[in-house]
């Protein structure tokens, strides 16, 4: 990850969280145009920027596991389930209102995070990818078949939520809790990253023997490290359940992993901004091709079937494109191009 | 009763197993020499079927010849994507080669469902469909063949890499990528070759499955069995890979008879998974795998 | 500096712009303009149901052009439609579903099918009052309790599994059958164990079952199991193709019952089995194509005038097509009902009152107030491996039991 630190020149400034200025104004401008836009686009771009948001805070979580502390899960989307299924047996059920639900199912997914970070410590690379696979694989099991409490694949529909009396039931409305949420998850893993924590989690990632040597508890950090992460995908699981109104089994497959380690690859480990655009690129990604597609399948209904494998063949092409061209993903490119730009006027 | 059921569960077991091991087997190859996890495996496998029912329907091939055409054609794919996809990529995060090669399922999954379409295809079968009885137990000839298949591969790798120059600059690169290419190791052709020798044995797992099932772009889904495969054998090791997809074709078939009243359907799906979970908890790197000591 | 606000300043214009020419279009109802009604569907497209939704397009592009070129629009309108793919993926149909109402404003949603991923957008449709007229689905809980806006043309296989066991023991007279039921274990598998155990509990017998995950292939263990228990009538709920596979699995390890497939399993990929598909028997609620019927004749002509007679020939090959063309020539009279000045709640109530449907024998289509089902007649089909058909073996009927939260309507 040598990259990320390209743009630095003192530690102060490598400790602040906006390096520059023009950084600083540019998010103000970005955090405007976010704020602003359910004022100018339709409802369908709302849904989509909340699905966007919901990745994005997932796609953080699962950062820092996979970025940061360098443990690969492929059980991430069965966190989001937990948390998913948690708000929504408490809220449907119990009748939790929102504002307690959404913590209690991030506590949910945390404490069977912390459950699940035990075997890390003896486990390795893809042995451990694979154990998490397990998890993956035995939630779902375990979701479709405890049909008592989560009606199986009938769904748990959701109660509309609410906040301090004002319903949210419109995507707009929605769309501003998400976004809370995603600016919170977002600043809060730039912190930790910058805090003894992250710097720990990244020191095991780098060579985790060394940093036991120099004095890193790893037993106590790689927990942590799940729990950090499976609280976050616990709560963008509940926000995911409230959006979506209904959930059942389908909506938290091994499918569903593979797109955020994706989205986390694709925009670039180790980074917030690149787990923030690998997020909204990968939910994008599928509305541009279909963007496209659309119309042709529309036009020419008979050669529809046609136009689902062509679109799966491009959805698969522009990744392995990227990542040929810019291994480090969007965030390498990002930072290309800021590196080329930043001698400017004065370039060889 | 008992007992002939028992046989029953334990021989399709065993074929489901062979099959599981085949993929693991070029999971494994993959790894071994490159360090890279190949999620296309899978996809190899089902584009290797397809091709062979092309060769052997549309073109007339007899089966033998057909199959070993598709033999032929699949290490040519293999090849081939191994220098256009995966060759930029060394040197690279081991992520983003998986990335990669997940972005390679995808494509292949698109262009089977392009060129032969989303319905699932029947498989021209060439083993007779009337089952053997053995010791009163009816048994299919397909999976015996399947069976067989699977045993004659591991003996072939087994001596291809005990003996073989090839086989031993395969092992030499797995075992110290740079030294081996220092020593005059051809590194990029064991490269190659490791994706060859991958998509020839999916190829044969690809067309065996398909001739006891059929035909369909999702079949690459059970290839997903193959991982707690090779984490139960042991992820450098071959011989384990193979038989960590015979245990686990047999459990989950005996446990799909036996647990499912207690624990739900679909239990067999899952068995392997907990298989591995057990498993990892006695010996954190598999039945055959080499623990590996870290040097800081 | 200057030049990135600048670019962010356009760029905002730009997004302004765009969102103020798509409010611009307002209209009376959504989805229907002077000259034009536009209806949106969501398709499997590169799914395990990509199969359907070939069959679907092919139907809706017939639709489109019968009624544009040869009945010259509804009350002067053209129809149109849109198609968004979902993979059949639940999150993906909510995304496509959110899209075609918010983003293309359809006047409705046409000829989809699956009760999983219809599964998910339920409180949508409430929410939205957007009429939802749907092809197939075969478990209760999609059309009871009634949801207005949401119309099924279903075979609930709760109902075929009473009719197997009402025609096991009324037709065929087996004394003491043993019942078994093989279904992937959703809610359509749980739908047609609970017919079966509804019918065998009336006629007193017992019944014995076992679930694979869907997806799954291996069917192994479960022809065992159901072997062992000494399984003589077997109901299957599932695919085709995984229905030849059962049927293999069984003869592989000697189990000889009589299968009863419900109608999904009225599907050419059940004769991948072979011979072994022969005589066993399945339901279906659709006129069959050797039967020569006026509907079948009309609809194949339509078919090779508006797609060729080559394009037709994959389509129709399939014994479905009733199913989702019965449907649009429902509607098309619905909408014509409905008069010149079209809305929504007009659609949903003419859909509700037309009667006595003539499809000219492509099977019965009717709802009423609070019914939704639309399918309320069967046949019992016999499969012929030799001639790869199915044949009916007795006339149209109802189960013994009809079941329910809801009024059902009554045989005439």
């Amino acid at each position: 990850m040598a990259v990320t630190r390209f743009c630095v020149r003192t530690y102060e400034q490598d400790l602040r969280i906006f390096p520059s200025l023009a950084a600083r104004i540019s998010l103000i401008i970005f955090g405007l145009v976010l704020l602003g836009l359910p004022f100018f686009v339709g409802k369908y771009v709302v849904f989509v920027a909340c699905v966007c948001g919901v990745s994005v805070i997932s796609a953080l979580g699962l950062n820092i596991l996979t970025g940061y502390t360098g443990l690969i899960s492929l059980g991430h989307a069965a966190f989001m389930g937990i948390g998913a299924y948690t708000a929504a047996i408490l809220s449907s059920k119990a009748g939790f209102p929102f504002v307690a639900a959404l913590p209690l199912a991030g506590l949910m997914a945390a404490a069977i995070g912390a459950v699940v970070g035990v075997p890390t410590l003896r486990l390795k690379g893809l042995y451990l990818v694979v154990t998490t696979l397990a998890f993956q694989f035995i939630t779902e099991h375990v979701i479709y078949h405890w049909e008592s409490l989560t009606l199986s694949d009938r769904g748990i529909i959701l109660p509309s939520p609410a906040l301090l009396g004002y319903k949210l039931d419109t995507y707009e409305s929605f769309y501003y809790v998400i976004l809370f949420f995603a600016v919170a998850a977002a600043m809060f893993t730039k912190n930790l990253a910058m805090s003894r924590t992250g710097r720990a989690f990244v020191a095991v990632r780098d060579r985790d023997i060394a940093a036991e040597i120099i004095g890193i508890h790893l037993a106590k950090y790689k927990i942590l490290a799940f729990v950090i992460s499976s609280f976050i995908a616990g709560l963008a699981g509940a926000l995911y359940a409230y959006l979506m109104g209904l959930i059942g089994p389908d909506h938290f497959t091994f499918n569903q992993s593979i797109l955020y380690i994706a989205m986390i690859i694709v925009g670039g480990l180790g980074t917030v901004f690149g787990s923030v655009i690998g997020a909204v690129f990968m939910v994008l990604l599928p509305e541009v091709i279909s963007a496209v597609t659309g119309p042709i399948a529309s036009a020419y209904p008979t050669f529809s079937p046609r136009v689902g494998a062509i679109s799966v063949i491009v959805y698969g092409l522009v990744i392995i494109g990227f990542l040929l061209f810019e291994p480090d993903g969007l965030f390498g490119i990002w930072i290309k191009i800021k590196r080329y730009w930043k001698p400017w006027p004065f370039t060889y | 009763m008992g007992f002939q059921i028992l046989i029953q569960l334990i021989i399709t077991g065993l074929a489901w197993g062979s099959i599981y091991a085949c993929i693991a087997l070029g999971f494994v190859l993959i790894f071994k020499s490159t360090d890279i996890f190949n999620f296309a495996q899978p996809e190899l496998m089902m584009f290797g079927a397809y091709i062979a029912f092309t060769l052997i329907t549309t073109l007339k091939l007899p089966f033998v010849l057909g199959f070993f055409c598709a033999l032929i054609l699949m290490v040519l794919i293999g090849s081939l994507l191994e220098m256009m996809v995966v060759r930029p990529m060394i040197g690279e995060p081991v992520l983003a080669v998986i990335m990669v090669t997940l972005g390679l399922a995808n494509v292949l999954r698109g262009l089977t469902g392009l060129f032969w379409g989303y319905e699932e295809l029947q498989f021209p079968s060439p083993f007779p469909e009337e089952p053997l009885i053995i010791f009163g137990a009816a048994i299919n000839q397909a999976e015996i063949y399947t069976i067989l298949a699977t045993a004659i591969l591991l003996v072939i790798f087994f001596l291809f890499f005990k003996y073989s120059g090839a086989g031993i600059s395969m092992r030499a690169t797995a075992e110290d990528t740079r030294t081996a290419f220092l020593m005059g190791i051809n590194v990029k052709g064991v490269f190659t070759a490791s994706w060859a020798i991958a998509s020839l044995v999916a190829t044969i797992a690809g067309v065996f499955l398909a001739s006891f099932t059929f035909l369909e772009p999702i079949m690459g889904h059970v290839g997903l069995k193959a991982l707690p495969a090779i984490i139960l054998g042991g992820l450098d090791s071959v011989h384990g890979a193979i038989i960590g997809g015979l245990i686990i074709g047999v459990t989950e078939n005996l446990a799909g008879f036996y647990l499912e009243d207690y624990l739900g359907s679909g239990i067999n799906e899952i068995t392997a998974y907990v298989i591995v979970l057990i498993v990892m908890m006695i010996r954190p790197y598999g039945l055959f795998g080499t623990k590996e000591i870290e040097r800081v | 500096m200057k030049k990135k606000v600048l670019r962010f300043g356009m760029a905002i214009l730009c997004i302004l712009g765009v969102s103020f020419f798509a409010m611009a279009n307002v209209q009376a109802e959504v989805g229907v303009t002077k000259d034009k009604i536009l209806f949106g569907s969501f398709q499997d497209m590169s799914g395990p149901g990509a199969y359907l939704g070939k069959q679907c397009s092919a139907a809706l592009a017939v639709w489109k052009k019968w009624v544009n070129e040869d009945l010259g629009g509804i009350h002067g309108r053209k129809v149109d439609f849109v198609i968004e793919d979902m993979k059949y993926d639940p999150v993906l149909t909510k995304t496509a579903f959110t899209k075609l109402v918010h983003q293309h404003k359809v006047f409705a949603i046409i000829t989809v099918y699956g009760s999983t991923p219809c599964t998910a957008i339920l409180e949508d449709i409430k929410r939205e009052k957007i009429p939802v007229f749907t092809t197939a689905a075969t478990t209760q809980n999609m059309f009871d309790p009634p949801i207005r806006y949401l119309f099924w043309y279903a075979c609930s296989d709760e109902d075929n599994g009473i009719m197997m066991v009402d025609y096991l023991v009324n037709d065929l007279k087996v004394k003491n059958p043993k019942l078994g039921v093989v279904y992937q274990d959703d809610e359509w598998g749980k739908s047609a164990l609970k017919g079966v155990k509804l019918g065998a509990k009336k006629y007193g017998l017992k019944v014995a079952s076992s679930a694979y995950k869907r997806g799954s292939k291996n069917l192994n263990a479960q022809a065992m199991k159901m072997k062992a228990k000494g399984v003589t009538h077997c109901f299957y709920a599932g695919y085709a193709p995984v229905y030849a596979n059962l049927l293999k699995e069984a003869n592989k390890i000697g189990w000889k019952p009589v299968f009863f497939g419900d109608y999904v399993t009225v599907d050419p990929r059940a004769f991948m089995a072979g011979k072994l598909a022969h005589g066993h028997y399945h339901f279906f609620s659709l006129g069959m194509r050797h039967e020569r019927g006026p509907g079948w004749i009309k609809m194949e002509k339509l078919f090779a005038d508006k797609l060729g007679e080559e394009t037709a020939k994959g389509p129709l090959g399939w014994r479905i097509m009733p199913m989702m063309w019965t449907p649009l020539l429902f509607l098309t009279q619905a909408l014509e009902d409905c008069g010149r000045d079209l809305t929504r709640e007009k659609l949903v109530d003419a859909l509700e009152s037309i009667q006595d449907f003539d499809s000219g024998g492509l099977g019965k289509i009717q709802y009423g107030p609070n019914i939704r089902k639309g399918t309320h007649y069967y046949r019992v089909l016999q499969c012929d491996a030799e001639k790869k058909d199915f044949f009916p073996v007795t006339g149209w009927r109802q189960p013994s039991i009809l079941y329910g939260s809801k009024e059902r309507p009554v045989a005439k």
